[in-house]
């Protein structure tokens, strides 16, 4: 039996394959990785999104009066045996090295026959002194896209 | 020139070749397996942390009556969470199952208000079947005023 050169062609054709597989798989398994990160910043997000909701809530609760209309950040103040939330003016960044929040106070208009509330006052509508709009945006990037959550809540003096 | 049968180098190479293509994909194989189940154990964490986050949340925000802590121990009303050993518990019933190990357990208030707490809850998890899964639970969560006060 004569054989020449089919071990050289065997081994090519299986290079072939092999990259032709790979060519297929790759992309797939670098999407899955990425998704990953994806969701566990999207998760993080979430999480600080959520606590300076409840740091605002809890903040307005303890005085509502001060807070003018801007952007702010929930910080936690220590003192002599304490520790409680506050607002400081201006947007947290670098926040878990990658989260930037802020928090934006803005006063809203209700009309006193309706009941309904918005930004911005038409005719009959006054400022509504009971209520704040609250917006919350944690900004983050990855892989050179700028991705964010929001979120808006009206809270109340009661 | 007659040929029978393969050249001692042929024979090398494809040995070789095998050998390396065994290599390559026993060790895929395995990395598969032990990420999937990785993957189940830290989805049984997760689940446990999104059950734990949304019980507490709705207990502390909502529920009336006392409330008290500290490191180990949460109550609300007639409601308390705790730490038992391994395990964490709700009124004596474990909140997590079997297969969720609870290492530590802490609270801080970071409220002003005394009668309106503030709480972080912090929790550190991990598989009982495989304690290289680890998460962590940091659960922020304000008491709710629930009642209106008037001067009528």
């Amino acid at each position: 039996m004569m054989r020449k050169g089919a071990l050289l062609l065997e081994i090519v054709i299986s290079l072939v394959i092999l990259g032709m597989v790979s060519a297929v798989f790759f992309p797939a398994i670098v999407t899955l990785v990425k998704r990953s990160h994806q969701l566990k910043h999207a998760a993080v997000a979430a999480a600080i999104l959520q606590e300076g909701m409840e740091a605002t809530y809890n903040v307005f609760l303890s005085g509502w009066s001060g807070w003018e209309e801007g952007v702010y950040h929930p910080v936690v103040v220590v003192g002599p045996g304490t520790k409680h939330w506050t607002l400081i003016s201006g947007e947290e960044t670098a926040l878990e090295t990658r989260f930037t929040r802020r928090l934006e106070i803005s006063n809203i208009c209700r009309n006193p026959r309706t009941g309904d509330i918005r930004p911005n006052c038409g005719n009959g509508e006054s400022i509504d002194e009971y209520s704040r709009l609250v917006t919350e945006t944690v900004i983050w990037s990855e892989s050179g896209q700028t991705r964010q959550l929001t979120t808006s809540w009206v809270v109340a003096k009661i | 020139m007659t040929r029978r049968g393969f050249t001692l180098v042929e024979l090398v190479v494809v040995i070789g070749l095998s050998g390396l293509i065994f290599v390559v994909v026993s060790g895929l194989t395995v990395s598969l397996l032990t990420v999937g189940t990785k993957n189940r154990h830290q989805q049984t964490l997760e689940q446990a942390r999104d059950d734990v986050t949304s019980d507490i949340s709705n207990i502390v925000k909502w529920r009336e009556g006392i409330l008290a802590w500290d490191n180990n121990r949460l109550q609300v009303g007639d409601v308390v969470y705790e730490k038992s050993g391994d395990r964490f518990l709700k009124n004596g019933v474990s909140l997590l199952g079997e297969n969720v190990v609870v290492t530590e357990m802490g609270i801080e208030n970071y409220s002003a208000l005394e009668d309106y707490p503030s709480l972080i809850v912090g929790l550190k998890i991990e598989s009982r079947v495989l304690p290289q899964v680890k998460d962590e639970i940091k659960l922020v969560v304000s008491r709710r005023k629930t009642t209106i006060e008037t001067d009528l």
